[in-house]
């Protein structure tokens, strides 16, 4: 099972929606995939604890991880969205 | 549903003259109408500083929020504007985003609200329906554009 952390300035709106998004896409690639939302300011301290297989982000995240982090905007506006669709599913093949 | 959007909470051809403006007339629906405290606004505008929310959609969007704790009833507050104003770019705060369209979030339970905010995002991925919102000269033309997708 993957995890992917999603990350917004409040963890409510946009991630929930990005998260729903996502757990859609990894279906229809027949990847076994759950989502956890975080706040960005603990976005970090929870990849920390859970060691997700990515992170997804609406927001900027200040700081480093090992984790990959993609930018998760085009699942809001459309614009690119097979580019980002790639990216995630290319990690959570791996 | 009982719905989150409705004819008394949008508001159209506003002139504005900067995204603080903006937010504070797609606020003020909601105030008056007992959906937020009055820490509300304050809350949009500083979490508007440190997670931006425009969206350069054809026609440029903003989704400004802030947390649950506001909120006292649920809702959303449409606003469109005569002329665009800048925000900064959701996850890019220097990326500049021309809004003529915004989308102001009173929400609680967005589990709940998954629909009407999948919604939203539906409608900001097309551009006709943006420039045909855009456009609109009143409130309703502008709630049955958006309820033809719920």
């Amino acid at each position: 099972m993957k995890l992917v952390l999603v990350a917004c300035g409040t963890a409510l709106a946009t991630s929930t929606v990005v998260a729903r998004k996502i757990e859609t896409i990894a279906k229809e690639h027949g990847i076994e995939c759950r989502t956890i939302q975080a706040k960005a300011a603990d976005a970090f301290k929870k990849s920390q604890e859970l060691h997700p297989d990515a992170i997804v982000c609406t927001c900027q995240l200040d700081g480093e991880s090992d984790i990959p982090i993609i930018n998760g905007r085009a699942f809001l506006t459309g614009i690119n969205i097979q580019s980002t669709i790639d990216q995630l599913v290319e990690i959570l093949k791996k | 549903m009982e719905s989150l959007i409705d004819k008394d909470r949008i508001q159209v051809k506003f002139s504005a003259e900067n995204q603080f403006a903006a937010i504070e007339m797609a606020a003020k629906p909601l105030w008056e109408q007992g959906y937020v405290d009055e820490g509300f606004l304050a809350a949009v505008m500083e979490r508007e500083r440190n997670f931006p929310t425009g969206l350069p959609t054809r026609v440029g969007v903003a989704l400004p929020h802030t947390e649950a704790k506001y909120v006292i009833k649920e809702g959303i507050s449409i606003l469109t504007l005569d002329k665009p104003v800048l925000f900064a770019g959701m996850g890019n705060p220097k990326e500049k985003v021309l809004v003529e369209i915004l989308f102001l979030l009173a929400i609680k339970n967005p589990a709940k609200q998954l629909g009407v905010l999948q919604t939203i995002i539906t409608i900001i991925q097309n551009e006709m329906v943006l420039k045909k919102i855009k456009g609109a000269k009143d409130p309703k033309t502008i709630y049955n554009l958006i309820n033809q997708f719920i």
